[in-house]
């Protein structure tokens, strides 16, 4: 995967403070493009881009995790 | 991840309030607002059936500083001000169910809600379909939302560098 096609991830950072694994809620229409072990770039309001990996996904479950991997 | 409306309004004229969301960018902070508006569903007063758009915010009381804020957060701009240019406008004290940030930081945290002009989503509603949000509520957000960030003092930003256009976004608004 070249990084032009990482989907990128809105996220309400002013939530998840310093945190490096979290879980966030997601539509079920963007839950079904993502899976285990896929590379996202978190972002959200001021901050800087944020390289992450799928954690845990399902259509099912509302909320999705990610990792951020380290720099 | 549910918000909590806490009990305690206990700020202050002379308290701090800092902003981290779209500090001095309105389309940063509507965008995040909108996002947020379904964890408010029912939550906030005179807001029975629908949630609410609101800007984030913390204050430096109860032994919290300013400085225990940025530090918390990974956001790079930040602006205050004073509650007293603020008291005027819809503030709530609000947390959320989620330790991913310090609990005396969670507890310092307050919502300022922007104004939606009485919008109320139609049922069956769903954040993110096409056509959700009519661009007159994408308006109405923006025109209540620059008067609000011009009443904070933007502070230096922190390093490093913003790049927007280079993936995809899944999660970009209609």
């Amino acid at each position: 995967m070249t990084e032009d096609v990482y989907p990128r991830i809105l996220v309400d950072f002013n939530w998840l403070g310093q945190a490096e694994r979290f879980r966030v809620p997601l539509r079920l229409s963007i839950r079904e493009q993502l899976h285990v072990g896929d590379e996202v770039v978190i972002y959200g309001d001021g901050v800087a881009d944020l390289p992450a990996r799928v954690l845990e996904v399902s259509p099912d479950v509302l909320e999705v995790e990610f990792q951020l991997i380290a720099a | 991840m549910n918000v909590i409306l806490r009990n305690t309004m206990n700020l202050t004229d002379d308290d701090e309030v800092v902003n981290h969301m779209g500090a001095g960018d309105v389309a940063h902070l509507v965008n995040t607002a909108i996002d947020g508006y379904p964890r408010y569903a029912g939550l906030l007063p005179g807001r029975p059936d629908g949630g609410a758009f609101v800007m984030s915010t913390f204050a430096a009381v109860d032994g919290v500083s300013e400085q225990d804020i940025l530090a918390a957060m990974r956001h790079r701009r930040f602006a205050t001000a004073k509650f007293r240019v603020l008291r005027d406008l819809e503030i709530y004290p609000t947390s959320m169910d989620v330790d991913y940030l310090p609990p005396r930081i969670m507890q310092v945290h307050f919502d300022i809600v922007l104004p939606d002009g009485g919008w109320i989503p139609p049922t069956g509603w769903q954040l993110g379909l096409p056509g959700s949000l009519p661009n007159e509520l994408v308006d109405t957000l923006s025109a209540h939302g620059q008067p609000i960030l011009n009443h904070f003092t933007p502070l230096p930003p922190r390093e490093g560098s913003d790049k927007r256009d280079k993936y995809p976004d899944l999660t970009e608004r209609p």
